[in-house]
């Protein structure tokens, strides 16, 4: 078992803190853990919120080098200010909701979304077994969670807008739901089964042991779950549900202000939550040499880079073209996947 | 010829311009002489236009024929009063808008049109037609307060067109939507994801430019002539030039001539960059080739701003020439640019054209060819991909452009990727000529000797067409002897084309719609003028 200095000191910094508030309040009980919890999940919030900063500026630069121009410089050295900008722009919007729509899901939907993707990145074993909290199957947790954004997509879409044009992208969004959760939830299943576990630490735990990361041993399905979690993220190519040029902005059209912010945030969230696992079940998560925390976020960072190569270079397909190119391709390579990797467990015991 | 001749319902006019012209007497013999000239061979109705001769109204059509100089006039006098006339749309689909237009500035009632609805004014006008001579203006002819509950809502809109099936339902696309790069907008008419009838509503740029030019001496006009399209300035300013001194009988020197037509082909040049870069990033929000072929322009735009000291609206030409000579350095320049241009294209054909997700999307897609492109009005680009050539410049050349060696690029497919191949080609086409052009550039004056302030002009008329970067655009200048025209038309090849995108995305998926509107590559300042 592999220990990260990195985690052991930053994470004990703010365990320590939590159990020094603790003590200083002479609490116990429920109400500890409780406070317990909610000083570490804060903590974990900035942390990460940090990471996406790097991510978001990363990926503005990655774009701007490809499209061959500079992208941000102007407000601070290297243009690092610009994401603090935005955000406080962000915040200091006006908030405008449209006539007729539901006040409660109206302000509801943004939080909603981006609280499941924190619960499906809590689950997320950053070195072996330090992950937020400790769910004993958390590869099913993280699946369910991850793709529960679709949903709560769908169901608060239009009420909590009333516009034409957030329905649209709603049900462009149902399509999409549709052709990529099946072919994901396919490709998770083999390596689970490889590895004869839902819990992802014992999943990395295999491929180091076996000194092979499952992308060699199944690599149809390592194409395949970055398809559909190409698709699973909703960026471009496969943004079909938002559409700039012909559904203005999809599902959040009529979204403003910072909970424009957070649906914005949400992007990168499922980015980071759909390449971690990625990098988890394929990539032999933190296996590698040096400090694991280190190991696995090079890692993820190559496979979201990965993904905005992607982003640049294919044109956006049709919506009946999305669902074709999963049920032809997608589904039926995800399938034969898993009978490989049955048929890899047979042979081997 | 000979069998318009032999009506005994139509007189043959003597005219200045060598075109056939014939006056018809009898204004309800109009459909009866469409179907003969349709019978000659004539493929389009060019442009409508109503003229108010203060105590009664003309109407003037001018018919265009593939592979002919020449251009019918047709005109006929109306009563000022009850001026009604036969439409000429179920002959010549192409008058559809044209007629609609003419009906709604002029007051001219069209009978028979198949879609009589207003076009530019919006429901509920009041007033007089705008466009006669005793018009006054008056907040009362359009009270907008009461009526703006019918113009917007889409509902009320499509109310005059059909009854909507139980599982349609209407979209209102627009004026403010990112595909559509102006003010307008499309009501579509939409079954699940197809699009069953796509209504494109115009009207909400109108500036009155043909209003406006009525009131401005011959020397002021150009800077309106470049204000109708954004994306092209410097063809529209030079066509304004060039039938003005059609009117004034004005010789261009030589070199001005050369110096037209290398600003011209460069404007072409910006303007189809400019299409491709748009077509990319609409067609899936494609960022990397919207950037490229932008880059290459503002090579463009710099020359542009050498040539003529202007980036967008450049006013280059004058009334007998053009305003400045570029120094020398500008022909080194251009011809550097060109060899990166010529090197830098094929790029852009491998990123796109061996793209599977680029053809996916426009192949097949929006597709109008043919004979059915000709009759509903397709202009310029769109015709040409549709698989007929037509082009001004090789059909009525103007400034000697028939000296140089430029061929017609002409696609047969008729799809959105058929457009995006004929500007792409284009291009280099453009290329070619400017690169002749710069091996001659004769050395002699840049303006004809022509007074600054043209105070008047003599009575006539004259009527000029080029190939624009859009298809066929063309002035139509009516002089009474005075300082200003008399009326003052504008032919707009996007407008031709807007009215056929009815056509183009009827049965078409909603997703295809951005390409489809993209690939006629509009220009919305002239098609409300």
């Amino acid at each position: 078992m592999t220990e990260s200095p990195i985690i052991n000191t930053v994470w004990g910094f703010v365990v320590k803190l939590a159990e020094d508030l603790v003590s200083a309040l002479e609490l116990s009980g429920i109400a500890r853990e409780g406070v317990i919890l909610l000083v570490k999940s804060l903590g974990f919030l900035l942390l990460f919120t940090l990471n996406l900063l790097l991510l978001i500026y990363l990926e503005r630069k990655v774009l701007g080098r490809i499209h061959n121009r500079r992208s941000i410089t102007e407000t601070g050295p290297f243009g690092t200010l610009q994401l603090i900008a935005d955000f406080l722009k962000l915040m200091i919007k006006e908030d405008i909701r449209p006539f007729n729509a539901d006040v409660l899901l109206n302000y509801m939907s943004a939080p909603l979304f981006v609280l499941a993707g924190f619960l499906a990145l809590s689950v997320i074993p950053w070195a072996d077994g330090a992950s937020l909290i400790k769910v004993k199957y958390n590869l099913l947790f993280a699946v369910a969670f991850s793709s529960l954004i679709p949903g709560i997509v769908l169901l608060f879409a239009f009420p909590g807008q009333f516009s034409k044009y957030s329905l649209l992208g709603a049900f462009r969004e149902g399509l999409k739901y549709l052709s990529e959760e099946i072919p994901l939830g396919l490709c998770v299943i083999a390596p689970a089964l490889l590895a004869r576990s839902l819990d992802m630490s014992t999943i990395v735990r295999i491929q180091e042991m076996i000194r092979l990361p499952f992308a060699v041993i199944l690599p149809v399905g390592a194409v395949v779950h970055f398809i559909a979690m190409s698709m699973a993220t909703g960026r471009s190519p496969f943004d079909i549900s938002e559409a700039e040029s012909e559904l203005v902005a999809g599902w959040r059209t009529d979204i403003t202000a910072m909970k424009f912010g957070l649906a914005y945030m949400l992007e990168y969230l499922s980015l980071f939550v759909n390449s971690a696992m990625f990098t988890i079940l394929y990539l032999g998560g933190w296996a590698g040499p040096g400090d694991p925390l280190i190991c696995f976020l090079v890692k993820v960072y190559v496979v979201m880079i990965a993904n905005m190569v992607v982003r640049v270079t294919i044109f956006r397909p049709r919506p009946d073209q999305v669902i074709s190119i999963s049920w032809r391709y997608l589904i039926p390579l995800a399938a034969i996947n898993v009978l490989w990797a049955t048929f890899l467990l047979s042979i081997l015991g | 010829m000979n069998s318009l001749d032999k009506l005994d319902y139509l007189t043959k006019v003597d005219s200045d311009h060598l075109n056939p012209t014939y006056r018809l007497e009898d204004p309800s013999k109009m459909n009866e002489l469409a179907r003969e000239i349709k019978r000659e061979g004539w493929a389009q109705v060019m442009l409508v236009t109503g003229i108010d001769w203060r105590e009664k109204l003309e109407v003037v059509y001018h018919f265009n024929k593939l592979n002919s100089q020449e251009i019918l006039w047709i005109r006929v006098y109306l009563d000022r009063e009850n001026p009604e006339i036969p439409s000429v749309t179920p002959i010549f689909p192409s008058a559809n808008w044209h007629e609609r237009e003419t009906s709604d500035l002029m007051g001219i009632k069209f009978l028979g049109h198949p879609d009589p609805r207003p076009l530019l004014l919006p429901p509920g006008w009041k007033g007089d037609p705008p466009l006669r001579k005793d018009y006054k203006p008056s907040p009362e002819d359009y009270p907008w307060w009461k009526a703006s509950e019918r113009y917007y809502n889409p509902y009320n809109y499509t109310k005059i067109i059909k009854k909507l099936g139980p599982d349609e339902f209407l979209l209102s696309v627009g004026p403010m939507h990112p595909v559509l790069h102006g003010m307008w907008r499309l009501v579509f008419e939409v079954r699940g994801d197809t699009i069953v009838e796509a209504w494109p509503d115009i009207g909400w740029l109108h500036r009155g430019i043909e209003w406006l030019a009525e009131r401005r001496r011959y020397d002021q006009i150009g800077i309106f002539a470049d204000r109708l399209c954004y994306g092209s300035a410097m063809s529209w300013n030079l066509l304004y030039h060039y039938v003005v001194e059609k009117l004034l009988k004005v010789e261009v020197p030589n070199k001005a001539k050369v110096l037209r037509i290398v600003a011209f082909e460069m404007q072409r040049i910006i303007s189809h960059l400019l299409f491709v870069a748009a077509l990319a990033a609409n067609v899936g929000t494609f960022h990397s080739m919207f950037l490229y072929p932008i880059r290459e322009r503002e090579k463009f735009l710099d020359l542009m701003e050498i040539m003529t000291g202007n980036r967008l609206l450049y006013t280059y030409g004058r009334i007998g020439g053009v305003a400045k000579d570029p120094p020398e350095y500008f022909y080194r320049k251009l011809k550097e640019t060109l060899q990166d241009l010529d090197k830098h294209l094929p790029e852009y054909m491998d990123l796109t054209l061996s793209n599977e997700s680029f053809l996916l999307r426009t192949e097949k897609v929006g597709i109008l060819r043919g004979q059915a492109a000709l009759d509903v009005g397709a202009t310029g680009p769109v015709l040409r991909a549709a698989g007929i050539e037509y082009d001004v410049r090789k059909v009525d050349p103007y400034w000697g452009i028939d000296e140089f060696d430029f061929d017609v690029v002409v696609e047969r497919d008729g799809d959105v990727l058929a457009r995006y191949v004929v500007r792409l080609k284009e291009i280099l086409e453009s290329s070619r000529i400017i690169q002749q052009a710069l091996e001659k550039i004769p050395d002699t004056p840049i303006r004809a000797k022509v007074p600054t302030f043209i105070m008047k002009a003599p009575a006539g008329e004259a009527f000029g067409r080029v190939e624009d970067p859009r298809g066929e655009a063309a002035f139509y200048i009516v002089s009474d002897g005075k300082g200003t025209p008399y009326r003052f038309r504008v032919k707009s090849p996007t407008f031709s084309n807007v009215a056929t995108l009815h056509h183009m995305l009827r049965g078409a998926r909603y997703a295809d719609m951005s390409a489809i509107i993209e690939s006629i590559d509009i220009c919305f300042g002239e098609v409300d003028k």
